[in-house]
């Protein structure tokens, strides 16, 4: 029975992995560019539920579409201000932008925000619920199943319309969309969008039942990592299924080894992922 | 001649600024620069000269560091004896992490070396032999001068200006030797630099021995200025921003010069590089070609004795790939075919045209 809890927690943390690494897939997937920032992205999404909750006074249900329009507008920002301009230049170059752009806001998060940790006003979503004998937290329950219920929508918006197959011919291939009239750089920045407003969803949700600080971003970046290499590099539903395996392998390393430890098996099984299988479990060749 | 005496003018601008004022702060910060420079020397040897952006070097820089402060507490040695115990370290876990990981490329190699950097940092947070998240206290008070704990930051600042010097004599020599050559071939492309016969992946892993080991140093060399290390300010931590990568790409630019696109530098850098570049990249593929095993073989009068497996005329695509022709007056009378250039093209320009 107490294996079966750990292994719900872990199937709830991972659908909100699973949300904001399919946006670390996505644009990934569209342009090679590997967002060293996503972490940190994660990390201001907290702080915008977090100030919509103590300033505005907005609950959940209204901080979480703030912080992902807010994330979206960043998102596409970064874009054109950052990523257009290093896109075609050197690798080296890709890495050490979005990496500065990392160290940038989690420093400036230490300036603005401070260090402290904060969590949020305990009015948002509290309580236990008890389901067949399993007592699961209602905030994480509720995280859990809106970033499910978000990553499909993703995975439906990429698949069944005009907007996700223009998305998906830009990724395939610049030039042939080019030549079918689809323009390469408004679809680049959308991806952005779109991958920096799931961190904003995903960010807001985690703030629900996780402490809030600047460092936050670290550790959830990593996972991001280790997930989209998992689901192989652009896939949604890749995603999807290494987030809920990582949220399980997670909770499983916590309960037998010890929670210190919970991220060397994951980091470790990250490792061993790349060495073996570097297309991802689930991907193509 | 210029670019010596400008060499020489700013070396000499660099031993006498700190003498001209008595603002510790300042002494104590240039100490740091020069800090932050052995890094930067370190990480460029691998980053580079070679090319492979790693962002987990705080684990080496971190190893020299735990490393001196161990030998205190547990034998009372002066810190900075655990330097070769820190090196050795270093070395063993740049041959760990680095022996799977070159076999990836690209962003997917910055990922690995994160990931094992932080991994490690964890375990170090978790180690009661190394502080756990405590960490490690230096001497609080100086014992004797093998201490060397100064309440000057001056005394600091020549130390680490001396041990720069060393570290870009050293790569200035390896710069000029068969490893600087090869590792700007693998810069260049790792298939290309196979091709004529570079053995990338042992190349590679030279580069990170290196890198590892002066960072190692520097670590080292921090922990006995400060006296402290901990899990967040030295090891693992994957940012570049904390202590010892932090001179990285900034320092990057200061010692190699801002160009990673395939020919590489000097000290100064700047523009003076970019106008002898060209030259400069005829000299490099010539020295790629006379360090090239086929090569050596024929001058040593024994083709094939050291195993390559393509032997050919200069011309042969195996050997000379038509990539790395350079368009020297010999090569220009005899024309390559027309439809060989594209291949020619490096993957951004293709997708730039």
């Amino acid at each position: 029975m107490i294996l079966l809890q750990v292994v719900v927690s872990g199937l709830l943390m991972g659908a909100v992995y699973a949300l904001f690494s399919s946006g670390l897939t996505l644009i990934w997937g569209m342009m090679n560019v590997v967002n060293f920032a996503h972490g940190d992205f994660v990390m201001l999404a907290m702080y915008v539920a977090f100030f919509a909750a103590t300033l505005l006074g907005l609950g959940p249900l209204f901080s979480v579409p703030l912080a992902a329009a807010a994330l979206f507008v960043l998102g596409v920002v970064v874009y054109y201000g950052l990523i257009r301009h290093v896109m075609r230049g050197p690798m080296l170059a890709q890495i050490l932008s979005t990496f500065g752009l990392a160290l940038l806001l989690r420093y400036a998060a230490f300036w603005a925000f401070s260090a402290n940790f904060v969590t949020m006003p305990a009015s948002a979503i509290s309580g236990t619920l008890v389901v067949g004998g399993l007592r699961l937290e209602a905030a994480r329950v509720v995280a859990g199943i809106t970033a499910l219920a978000i990553t499909l929508g993703m995975h439906l918006m990429l698949t069944r319309t005009t907007l996700g197959s223009r998305l998906l011919a830009v990724a395939e291939d610049r030039q042939a969309a080019m030549l079918v009239g689809i323009r390469p750089d408004p679809m680049q920045a959308l991806a952005w969008g779109l991958g920096a407003a799931s961190t904003g969803v995903a960010g807001a949700l985690i703030a629900l039942f996780f402490y809030i600080s600047p460092t936050v971003g670290e550790s959830l970046a990593l996972v991001a990592f280790v997930v989209v290499c998992l689901g192989g590099f652009g896939s949604v539903p890749g995603a999807l299924v290494a987030g809920l395996l990582i949220g399980v392998v997670q909770a499983l390393s916590a309960f037998w080894i010890g929670p210190a430890y919970e991220d060397v098996i994951v980091y470790g099984l990250f490792l061993v992922v790349l060495w073996l299988r570097p297309q991802g479990l689930l991907g193509r060749a | 001649m210029k670019r010596a005496a400008l060499v020489l003018a700013a070396v000499v601008v660099l031993a006498v600024w700190p003498l001209l004022t008595d603002d510790t702060f300042l002494q104590r910060i240039g100490a740091l620069v020069m800090l932050g420079a052995i890094s930067a020397s370190a990480w460029n040897l691998i980053g580079g000269y070679a090319g492979q952006v790693s962002v987990g070097h705080a684990v080496y820089f971190g190893a020299g560091a735990y490393a001196s402060l161990l030998v205190f507490t547990r034998f009372g040695w002066p810190p900075v004896a655990g330097a070769p115990l820190g090196v050795a370290v270093s070395l063993a876990l740049a041959a760990l992490i680095g022996t799977p990981t070159f076999r990836l490329r690209g962003h997917y190699f910055s990922m690995a070396t994160i990931a094992a950097a932080e991994l490690i940092r964890i375990l170090v947070g978790n180690w009661d032999l190394l502080g756990a998240a405590v960490g490690l206290m230096g001497p609080a008070v100086p014992r004797s001068l093998a201490d060397l704990s100064f309440t000057a930051p001056l005394a600091y600042y020549y130390i680490f200006g001396a041990v720069l010097a060393l570290v870009l004599a050293i790569t200035w020599w390896l710069q000029h030797g068969r490893l600087g050559f090869y590792l700007r071939a693998i810069n260049g492309g790792d298939r290309a630099a196979r091709s004529l016969g570079v053995p990338v992946l042992r190349y590679k892993l030279y580069a990170l021995l290196l890198s590892a080991g002066f960072t190692s140093i520097a670590g080292t060399l921090y922990a006995v200025m400060v006296g402290f290390a901990d899990p967040d300010s030295t090891p693992g931590h994957p940012d570049l921003g904390e202590d010892g990568d932090h001179g990285g790409p900034g320092g990057r630019r200061h010692l190699a010069g801002p160009d990673h696109r395939g020919g590489d530098s000097g000290a100064a850098g700047g523009i003076a590089e970019r106008a002898v570049r060209r030259l400069r990249h005829r000299h490099y593929l010539r020295g790629l070609r006379r360090h090239h095993p086929a090569r050596r073989a024929v001058r040593a009068g024994r083709a094939g004795a050291d195993g390559s497996p393509h032997l050919g005329k200069a011309g042969d695509p195996a050997v000379d790939p038509p990539c790395l022709r350079q368009p020297t007056s010999s090569r220009r009378s005899a024309p390559s075919a027309p439809w060989t250039a594209p291949a020619c093209r490096s993957p951004q320009e293709r997708s730039s045209a």
